[in-house]
Formats: C-alpha cells, structure tokens, sequence
C-alpha cells in the first residue's frame, strides 16, 4: 500500500475512534460567556488604569519616567512572550540592568531637565527636578531628605509607608511587580536594529491608542552592552501633544552619597522631623 | 491565531472572548465529555473552569509552543482529575499525557508510512490525542474530516451542504488532512518530549 493510502485509512480510522463532535448545551454556553465577560472587564479595567497612569504621569518627574520605562519593558516582555529569539534577549538584558551599580535617568522635555539615580543594591533613590526640588530617599535607613529650593530648607522625615521600588531586589523584578499590578496587553510591538549616538542599538516600539490619547514609546537597547540607552515617549491627546519626552540612562560607578552631592547647599537649614520633640 | 487576536485577548477585549469561546468551547466540551465518561454536567463545569483559568492564565500561553486547543486542553486536565476525584468514579483516564508509552508514541509517529494497529486504535489516549489534534485545527477542515471520515458523507454531497465543487471539496479534504497530519505530529512530538522528561527527571 502506498503511503498516501496507508495515511488515508489511518486519518479515518483516527477520526473515528475520537467519536462525533459534541455541542455543549447553549444554557451552559450563556453561563460561561457571562462568567468570562465579568473576568474580562476586570482584566480591561485593570489596563485602563495602567495607560491612564502613564499618559497623566509628569515625565519629567524622573522616578514615574523610571517607572514608566520599566512598565514598557514589563509590556514588552508579556507581548512577545520569553524574549529570546533576538539578537537582544530579554535575559541578558535583564542580567545586565542587574549587575549594575547605579541608574542614572535623564529626562528632557520642552520645560527642561530633571535627573533620577537609582541604586538596587543599597535602595537609594534621589531626585533633581527642574524646577530645583531634590529628594534623597535612603530607603535602608528609612530616612528622606528633601530640599525645598523657596525656603532653603532640608526636610528630614521617615519614610512613612514608602516601598523602594515596590520592595523589588532588582529593576527587573520590579519590571515583573509592576507587571503583575497592571496590564498593558493590546499595545502593539515592533522591533529593529538602529542607531542612537554612534552606537548600535535595537530599537523595541510599543504602541497604545485608547479613547482619544495615544501613547507611543521607543525603548534603545544597547546591543554591545546588553542596557537601556534611551527612551522616547509621545503622548497624544484628542490631536494634541500633551507630552513628548527623551530620557536617557547612564550606569555610573557612583552615585549621590547625599543629598549635598546633588548640589544643595551646605548653608540650608535642616529640618530633622525624625528627632524626637524637645521636652 | 485563526481568527483570534491573542493581544485583544489579553487586554480582556470582550469580543476576543466571546469569539475565543465560541471557537473553542465544542472542541474542548467533546474532549472532556469523553474524558469524564460521558457526564454532560461535568463536562460543563470543567469547560468553564478551563476557560476561567484560561483567561487568568494567559500571559503564559506561548503560541510558538502549540495551538491555543493545545493549551486548553493541558489546562482542563487538571480540572478533570479533581472532578473525577471528587465523584470518586472509576473512569479509566491517564494519570498524566506524558506517561503515554513509547510503544502508543512510536506508532502515532508512523501514522503516515505504516499501518495504525488495532489495538493502538483502541487506545482511550490515541482519541484524546485525535481530539487535541482536530480542536487545534481550523474548523472547516475538523468539519470536513468529520463529514468524510465519521459520517461517511461522500463529496458530492459535501459539495452541496458547502455549497462549493467537488473539486474544491478534494482540495479542502486534501489540505485538511495535512493539517490534521501536522497537528497530530506535533502534539506526538511533545508528548516525546515530555516523555523524555519525566524519564531524566526520574
């Protein structure tokens, strides 16, 4: 017996031993579509609230900048599944962020500069907005400092209630923290190879458009280095830009020891709310 | 993904869901139907519980892994041992797909060079395996496969309930039948795999 004959008898002896296609009752079918509408709107109200936060995020305010890169990434991550089928792979990109000892973000807009540094290892965060105010959150000691440029004053205070980084060990686990909070499914990917200053980079794009505001995000991947050199977010808004950003990132050997490192003066007045009063 | 949009799915799109459901629900209804021997209600319940779990679950679908019938169909099983433990019934049902033997493997993989023997036929695995296989490929070729293989429908009247050529029922029935050829390979060979697993895993 030829082949195709042999495989012709068997396909239709399979089909028959697996017996005739069932209907399941349509009084069951409409319990279970109800049942799976009501989980679905949890999943796509979940996701609204995600991009709501990213559109009506203040970029230039570094530490949602850093939060919102991380989110793209955890999106990204979640589209296209274990990244691993380019010549940049999500794990080494993730083993690298990780070994390194601070993150410093740089965010510009058309209003100015702000600068974030982050460092996982001791849980460090401080911040440089434009408009002078600088924060130094040492999340070990649970100590914040702030500098408020109007008074002149340094503000120590605890850090009631404050997590670093959502108690993540790594950027990358927070990227997964985030991503287990809020969902950004439907945004569409597209990834290439490119250049950002001089330098051989793969250019991930993600893409969100939802009643009326459209967000578009373009993450640079530094191919040699295995690290986020930039990102790109545009936010549109019923026709109207209401944000269009660049923000780079830098891996310093060393970062803010103090907030007097990220230049307040050593004449403003301290604050310390930590002590406890005078009797 | 044949008509359905995983990323619409995944953003909790409700006419994703419904389209996802309805592709689904017969396919996975008749897998677990037999499953269970026989008990409709039973089947219900573990069609919705699979397709709840599903939802939840469906950041960890791979399509580059296997079909999304695939995928239900490995998600239902462990609905269906807890519903048969807790009906306490003794229905014969395997332990665990990948503890198919490798005699069951061996001939499902020659299913297009040798002859299928009787009593691999017979096998309660080799319908599910069949199952798995026509719920992971389009509907209108497990329609025709069924029409022509189980009904013993012959073309000419295929040709008038579709509505089409005789001609283009045989290509229908031939494509049909490589889709189903390839479904069935691929789901032996990760049945190897996953045998070939649990034997290095001990």
């Amino acid at each position: 017996m030829a082949d195709q004959d042999i495989f012709e008898k068997n396909t239709e002896q399979l089909i028959k031993s697996a017996g005739p296609k069932l209907h399941l009752p349509d009084d069951r079918k409409e319990q279970i579509l109800e049942r799976l509408a009501s989980a679905s709107l949890e999943t796509a109200q979940k996701q609204r609230a995600f991009w709501r936060t990213i559109a009506d995020s203040r970029i230039t305010r570094l530490a949602a900048a850093a939060v919102i890169t991380i989110a793209v990434l955890v999106g990204m991550n979640q589209l296209v599944g274990p990244i691993g089928v380019t010549s940049v792979a999500f794990a080494q990109i993730k083993q690298a962020v990780e070994k390194v000892k601070w993150m410093h973000v740089i965010g510009r807009d058309k209003n100015g500069v702000s600068e974030a540094w982050l460092s996982f290892g001791s849980q460090i965060r401080a911040k440089k907005d434009k408009e002078g105010k600088m924060t130094y959150e040492a999340y070990g000691e649970n100590r914040q400092y702030v500098y408020d440029p109007d008074t002149a004053t340094v503000t120590i205070s605890h850090m009631a209630g404050k997590m670093f980084a959502l108690r993540a060990a790594g950027p990358f686990e927070l990227f997964e923290k985030l991503g287990e909070e809020e969902q950004n499914k439907g945004a569409k990917l597209t990834r290439k190879t490119g250049q950002y200053n001089q330098t051989k980079v793969q250019i991930w794009e993600v893409a969100k458009s939802e009643q009326g505001t459209i967000i578009k995000a373009r993450l640079f991947i530094d191919i040699q280095k295995h690290l986020p050199a930039a990102m790109d977010l545009k936010v549109t808004r019923n026709g109207t830009v209401v944000q269009d950003t660049r923000i780079e990132f830098e891996y310093p050997e060393n970062g803010p020891e103090n907030i007097y490192w990220l230049g307040v003066p050593e004449s403003a007045t301290v604050v310390n709310e930590t002590s406890p009063p005078a009797k | 993904m044949d008509g359905i949009d995983i990323n619409k799915l995944r953003a909790g799109n409700s006419e994703a869901v419904r389209r996802w459901f309805e592709k689904y629900a017969d396919p996975l209804y008749t897998l677990v139907y037999y499953r269970v021997g026989g008990d409709g209600d039973t089947a219900a319940d573990i069609v919705q519980e699979t397709f709840l779990k599903a939802l939840e679950k469906i950041e960890d679908y791979e399509p580059n892994r296997g079909s999304m019938f695939a995928w239900l169909s490995y998600l239902s099983r462990n609905c269906i041992k807890r519903a048969l433990r807790e009906r306490d019934r003794n229905v014969s049902y395997p332990a665990n797909d990948s503890e198919t033997d490798t005699k069951l493997l061996d001939a499902y993989s020659r299913i297009a060079t040798q002859p299928l023997p009787g009593d691999i036929l017979e096998r309660i695995e080799t319908a599910d395996l069949v199952r798995v296989a026509m719920g992971s490929i389009p509907t209108n070729y497990a329609n025709v496969l069924r029409q022509f293989y189980y009904e013993d429908t012959c073309i000419a009247e295929i040709s008038k309930s579709q509505r089409i050529s005789g001609g283009a029922v045989r290509v229908l029935l031939h494509r049909a039948r490589a889709a189903f050829k390839k479904a069935f390979l691929s789901l032996v060979e990760m049945e190897e795999q996953s045998s070939i697993g649990e034997q290095r895993n001990g």
